[in-house]
């Protein structure tokens, strides 16, 4: 008496789970590694400012916007700007593999300015007698803006 | 299955230190505190990557700021005499060069120039307020030995500066204000 080998079929909810599942890692991998850009403006008296912009928006952006548009801030920005380009796109490209540090702090009688890396981001602290800034720059998501905004080869 | 899963285990903890080693040996930071007393009571704390610093400095294109060097075209300033100078400082023995007190009753100042130990040392002190600069003797060879003559080798120098550890370059004390600039591994300076 020999007895059959199980056969497991799948079932179709199951692979439309897997596959849902696949998906959503898929699309969520290049969101989560672009980071997000954060500017949040705290003033005694106004109203608070909150942006939160997907770096990988920005990315988009950058690839979308047509070339004029660049050539245009290019010209803006005149030719002695240009000539520190180069050395703007290296600081951005050592910052994407420098550690977490305090790179700049600046400290007066009424004002605090903080300049940090943590983990992919540049995080820029502005404490001024009633206004309060709180900036997160995806390092990676300022590199791709700084490297379009470049000189083109 | 279990001394194979060990020796790999082993294998990686070492690669991970070796790793950790060699990036905690090469990566020198450059820190610069400025710290203002008084009525304006201001503090400024800069903290860069020296290999950054490097690769900026490399990349700047300026008049007088190419290729990592600086380029001195004043006829008055005559940097050849200059590397001539610093060459001889290089060669020379420890000692003392230069040796200036002046006590009198308008002024009080005092400048010392010596190499000690392979740096060279200034020393200046004038009417309270006081200048200290080392720089290792390495660090001077490579700033003079740049391809041209009107030109001091910047981006070479802070090569050579990461190579030689931790070193307090300059600091200037004067009442409650003090700068201070040096190199060492640690990221928030010591």
């Amino acid at each position: 008496m020999t007895s059959n080998p199980r056969r497991i079929t799948p079932r179709p909810w199951a692979v439309g789970l897997l596959v849902g599942l696949a998906l959503i890692a898929m699309l969520s991998w290049p969101i989560a590694s672009a980071g997000m850009l954060r500017v949040n403006v705290d003033e005694a008296d106004g109203p608070n400012l909150n942006i939160f912009i997907p770096g990988i928006l920005v990315n988009l952006a950058v690839h979308l916007v047509p070339d004029r548009v660049f050539d245009d801030i290019r010209r803006e920005m005149g030719e002695e700007t240009a000539k520190w380009w180069p050395a703007i796109e290296e600081a951005c490209r050592h910052l994407e593999n420098c550690p977490d540090a305090h790179l700049v702090d600046v400290e007066t009688a009424n004002e605090t300015v903080l300049v940090l890396k943590r983990g992919r981001n540049l995080l820029i602290n502005v404490d001024s007698g009633n206004e309060r800034v709180r900036v997160a720059l995806p390092v990676k998501v300022m590199g791709s803006v700084i490297r379009k905004l470049g000189p083109q080869d | 299955m279990r001394e194979r899963i060990t020796l790999i285990t082993i294998l990686f903890f070492f690669c991970l230190s070796l790793g950790m080693a060699a990036h905690g040996k090469t990566s020198q930071w450059l820190h610069v505190r400025v710290v203002e007393g008084g009525r304006s009571d201001e503090n400024v704390s800069v903290n860069l990557p020296l290999s950054m610093v490097s690769a900026i400095l490399e990349n700047v294109e300026c008049d007088e700021f190419r290729d990592g060097a600086i380029r001195i075209d004043d006829s008055e300033f005559d940097l050849q005499m200059v590397n001539a100078i610093l060459t001889a400082i290089v060669d020379a023995e420890d000692g003392e060069f230069v040796m200036i007190e002046n006590h009198s009753r308008y002024s009080d100042e005092e400048v010392r120039v010596c190499k000690e130990k392979d740096e060279l040392l200034v020393k200046v002190d004038e009417d309270g307020e006081k200048v200290n600069i080392r720089v290792p003797i390495s660090v001077m060879k490579a700033l003079v030995e740049g391809d041209n003559d009107n030109e001091l080798d910047i981006v070479s120098a802070l090569e050579e500066l990461a190579k030689e550890g931790d070193t307090t370059l300059v600091v200037v004390e004067d009442g409650d204000n003090m700068i201070r600039v040096w190199v060492d591994s640690s990221m928030q300076g010591i």
